[in-house]
């Protein structure tokens, strides 16, 4: 509740607001008759602006206590708004609103008591007072503004203790999480830097040993000029000189890449039906189709197909519900290797969804131009672009109206002359 | 017959060191008579060798090539007897170039050039000729973004200098910023070979260095 609270903006003014309206303009309505109605929407309205706009909460604090002169009217139900909206005002009105408009309120309930007992066109009957002498005023009014204030300082403090035990400790704990949070990347980042000191000190021992195989080589060919025999000597000191940058460029390799399967192969073409597993396991449907005749393509474009199709089925399980459809289709050009992958998503919430006439929702003309006219964008879908790009290809990613969302990449192949 | 050039070769990574032996040793015109991996107790013998060239890489065990060279040539006596240098290094970064030309260093030769290079830039070190011109040196000199450092002894003897040696230098403050900007310059380094040694330099391009970095080429 807090957290909605906290987080929206408006709505739980206007919330409080209208059951403040519903309940004491009711109440005002019947004892007071219009006037009370039209207090506690003067009131009401000073609730929606506890916390955005707040000088107006005490504009209109103020105009409802006016409201008693104008009507006249004697202390009625809507006056408590004064002290609901005093506790709001301690708890989600910032400084210096917070002070001025709880002084605000103060006189709003001093005026309202200052109104009851002074005003000669109030019928202090209805109050039970029957003296009309001064003295009989004043106590009237002392009594009035002391109760008043008591009420008000009760209900300041009543929000003081709510804003320091809920809200500030809210913040605290957020700040808790955020200060480890905080700690975790720091951990990661120092991790890191570690990390690409030692890559540095590998890189730098790589870059000898491979300065030593080119110097050895060169030496090689130079003095086998003069000596034949000198080439079998420089070739051994070589192979040493290679086998040690080899040694440094894995260490160096196995450093960068810590943290990730490093040993493993990586995945191909082949791969993406092994995906449909997974998919059923989480609830969706998953086929692999390919069409046309198949050409050998470099590993890393294999790679880059099968890290689209694994992110584009990340993006069906995370927006779709369960029993979503899933296809992959794989296309064989002759210069180029089309990838679609689409999904029923939408379809799915459609049909599970009934409409006013017993029939699944439909989709109109506005969904139509909305799909044509959005532009998918997203870190996920730049990071396929990019990668589809890098091999000269191209990748669009669009809604299809009533259905779901449909990714396609298309990649350039050349394809080995036929013998 | 010539007499074979006398190359001390001073390499951390013994594997690139016994390879340039032995192109050294296979090129008729070098002769290795010193050999070390920097060590500085090594290093000391060698003002008490005869050695035409030193060929010293950028990377030592103890410290950096030019810093080695730095140290050993003030061990000699007379700048006239520090033999000339080569530096050798993996690559040929501008930045190490204008570290190795400042250090009165000959030529700075990396893997990456060759056997061919190696031996050109021993026999040119040999001949003491400058391998740069004024232009490539005044390019090398904006590209590094070389800073200022004020040597007032140097300055001193600069500005002691008799008239006539000083009009070189004035002659070439006139004309840098021209240099700088990619004129073709008439002044080439050897004018300034009288002022080298008077100046406690090894090489023209270190005393050109020199110059500027005492901030005799400002606001001319």
């Amino acid at each position: 509740m807090i957290h909605w609270i906290l987080e929206t903006k408006w709505k739980p003014e206007l919330a409080l607001a209208a059951l403040v309206l519903l309940v004491l303009g009711s109440l005002g309505l019947i004892s007071a008759g219009w006037p009370g109605a039209v207090l506690a929407s003067i009131y009401a309205t000073a609730l929606v602006f506890l916390r955005n706009h707040s000088y107006l909460a005490g504009i209109f604090l103020l105009a409802g206590s006016v409201v008693h002169f104008v009507f006249p009217l004697p202390p009625t139900y809507g006056d408590f708004v004064i002290a609901l909206a005093v506790l709001g005002i301690a708890v989600f009105t910032a400084s210096p609103w917070r002070q001025i408009n709880a002084l605000v309120a103060g006189v709003a309930g001093l005026l309202v008591m200052g109104n009851a007992a002074y005003n000669p066109n109030l019928a202090l009957p209805n109050l039970g007072v029957f003296e009309f002498t001064d003295t009989g005023r004043l106590v009237l009014f002392a009594s009035g503004a002391i109760l008043a204030l008591s009420l008000l300082g009760l209900a300041w403090l009543s929000g003081r203790l709510i804003y320091s035990n809920y809200i500030q400790g809210e913040f605290q704990r957020n700040r808790k999480y955020s200060n480890s949070e905080q700690d975790e990347i720091s951990l990661e980042l120092a991790e890191q830097g570690k990390r690409f000191e030692m890559a540095g000190d590998m890189n730098e021992s790589a870059i000898q040993q491979i300065s030593s195989v080119i110097t050895n080589a060169e030496a090689g060919l130079y003095t086998s000029k003069l000596d034949p025999t000198s080439g079998t000597r420089s070739l051994e000191k070589i192979l040493v000189s290679a086998k040690a940058a080899h040694s440094e460029l894995r260490r160096l390799y196995e450093t960068i890449n810590r943290g990730s399967l490093v040993s493993q192969a990586p995945p191909t073409l082949d791969s993406i039906a092994a995906l449909e597993i997974p998919m059923r396991e989480a609830g969706y449907d998953l086929s692999v189709t390919n069409s046309g005749p198949k050409a050998p393509i470099a590993s890393s474009m294999e790679l880059a197909i099968y890290r689209i199709v694994f992110e584009a089925l990340k993006n069906v399980k995370q927006h779709n519900p369960k029993g979503t459809m899933a296809t992959v289709e794989l296309t064989w050009f002759e210069n180029s290797l089309q990838v679609i992958i689409r999904d029923n998503g939408v379809e799915v919430v459609r049909k599970s969804s009934v409409g006013p006439n017993g029939l699944p929702l439909p989709y109109d003309a506005n969904d139509d131009i909305q799909s044509l006219l959005e532009k998918v964008v997203g870190p996920g879908i730049t990071a396929m672009r990019e990668r589809v790009e890098s091999f000269g290809g191209s990748l669009e990613a669009q809604r299809v109206v009533g259905i779901g969302f449909t990714v396609s990449a298309l990649f350039p192949i050349t394809r080995s002359s036929q013998v | 017959m010539s007499q074979a050039l006398r190359v001390a070769l001073i390499d951390w990574n013994q594997n690139v060191r016994s390879a340039r032996r032995q192109i050294l040793d296979a090129t008729p015109s070098t002769e290795v008579v010193f050999e070390s991996d920097g060590n500085v107790d090594q290093l000391q013998q060698l003002p008490d060798l005869l050695v035409d060239v030193i060929v010293i890489d950028q990377q030592l065990e103890q410290s950096s090539g030019v810093d080695a060279f730095l140290d050993l040539r003030g061990k000699y006596e007379n700048l006239a007897d520090v033999p000339p240098a080569v530096l050798s290094a993996t690559f040929d970064l501008p930045e190490l170039r204008i570290m190795c030309l400042a250090a009165g260093m000959h030529e700075l030769v990396s893997v990456e050039a060759g056997p061919e290079a190696f031996i050109r830039a021993i026999d040119s070190a040999a001949s003491r000729e400058e391998i740069t011109d004024t232009e490539s040196l005044a390019q090398l000199v904006k590209l590094t973004n070389l800073p200022q450092r004020s040597d007032f002894g140097f300055t001193q003897s600069v500005n002691a200098l008799p008239v006539r040696k000083r009009g070189l230098v004035d002659k070439l403050a006139s004309n840098w910023s021209a240099i700088e900007s990619g004129s073709k310059s008439k002044f080439t380094l050897d004018q300034l070979e009288p002022l080298v040694r008077p100046l406690g330099c090894l090489t023209a391009s270190e005393l050109v260095i020199k110059l500027f970095q005492n901030g005799f080429f400002n606001g001319r």
